[in-house]
């Protein structure tokens, strides 16, 4: 939704407070359903991915690359601010 | 925060005489931007004079052709009054959608205009609508009354009393909030009377908030979307920060303009 954590070139940080730096409400999300894709992974004894690691933005991003991929857009920086967005398109 | 004497104000001739008095003392009207920058130490003011007890500076009244507002007359009392919402749902609106229900319940008008903050809602809606803000010393034209980045036109010591928005034939105002602050990136509000268009910018200006008259100009002789779907501000002059470019915001203006049009009513 915003660019997250952010530094001047000194290395200032500009995103010290909730006036710069977005967190999510509840009044930030569509409505959604929920559920699991199990499937073990076979590159590792663990059978696990992205263990540890948030995958979510990954796919939101993809989401969004796939519904504007009639407008030619085959990829995104992240995250995927609204100028960004733009900037893809 | 540091140390400040605190003084409840009874009337605003108190207040200016408090503030007089103080050595750098502050007004505190809502306090939504004075308290966290308090709370964050980036101000230190000897004294803070409250407007908060003087209850004739709250309350929304209709007068001929126009809707005055009391300079403490919350955010979420003008988003609620009737009579904001009948005469101009524009302005109604415009409160409904400053920052989050905390916010509206304890910001201010009068905080918010004397503020001038270059991304605040309301310095859209005085310029956009030719108000008048009334303070304790004379009359002033919203026109003369912003001076750029957190800087208006009031005196040392003087105070607004309230602010006159006279009614438009119809108005618009279309915001696309920062998604952390909630404060405008580019807030574009569109009015128009029997004799004039007007178009003001909030968010986007490096000196705050400005009027677009080659808009004005085009939807004064053709009043639709259209007409304005071609006019580009120039991003030169434009704030760019981590939230957005300027030429984002420039983007922006047109497409919030274009909008604001098609929603006049």
């Amino acid at each position: 939704m915003d660019i997250g954590v952010s530094y001047d070139t000194d290395g200032q940080l500009l995103s010290g407070s909730y006036i710069d730096y977005c967190i999510s409400l509840i009044d930030s999300l569509t409505s959604f359903e929920e559920g699991n894709a199990v499937k073990r992974c076979a590159h590792n004894s663990f059978g696990s991915k992205s263990c540890g690691e948030v995958g979510a933005p990954l796919v939101v991003t993809n989401i969004i690359v796939d519904g504007l991929s009639p407008l030619g857009v085959s990829g995104m920086l992240m995250p995927a601010i609204s100028s960004i967005v733009l900037e893809a398109i | 925060m540091y140390n400040f004497i605190y003084h409840k104000a009874e009337s605003l001739a108190d207040a200016s005489m408090k503030l007089k008095g103080a050595d750098d003392g502050s007004v505190l009207a809502g306090g939504m931007t004075l308290l966290p920058t308090l709370k964050l130490r980036l101000a230190q003011p000897s004294d803070l004079i409250d407007l908060g007890p003087i209850g004739d500076l709250r309350g929304v009244t209709v007068s001929s052709g126009a809707i005055i507002i009391g300079a403490m007359t919350t955010h979420a009392s003008v988003a609620k009054s009737a009579d904001v919402r009948s005469a101009i749902p524009a302005l109604a609106n415009l409160a409904e959608g400053i920052g989050d229900a905390q916010v509206r319940n304890r910001g201010t008008i009068g905080g918010s205009v004397a503020n001038n903050d270059p991304a605040a809602d309301y310095p859209a809606a005085c310029l956009a609508l030719g108000a008048t803000i009334q303070t304790n010393r004379r009359e002033i034209a919203a026109d003369n009354f912003f001076n750029g980045l957190f800087d208006t036109s009031l005196e040392e010591g003087e105070l607004i009393k309230a602010v006159s928005f006279p009614v438009p034939s119809k108005a618009s105002y279309e915001k696309f909030p920062n998604p952390a602050s909630r404060f405008a990136l580019v807030g574009v509000f569109v009015s128009q009377t029997a004799n004039a268009v007007r178009v003001a910018v909030t968010g986007a200006g490096q000196e705050g908030v400005f009027r677009v008259a080659e808009m004005e100009i085009a939807l004064s002789s053709d009043f639709s979307p259209d007409a304005v779907a071609g006019v580009k501000v120039a991003s030169d002059s434009l704030n760019s920060d981590i939230h957005a470019g300027a030429d984002y915001r420039a983007h922006l203006i047109t497409v919030l303009a274009k909008r604001a049009v098609a929603a006049c009513k």
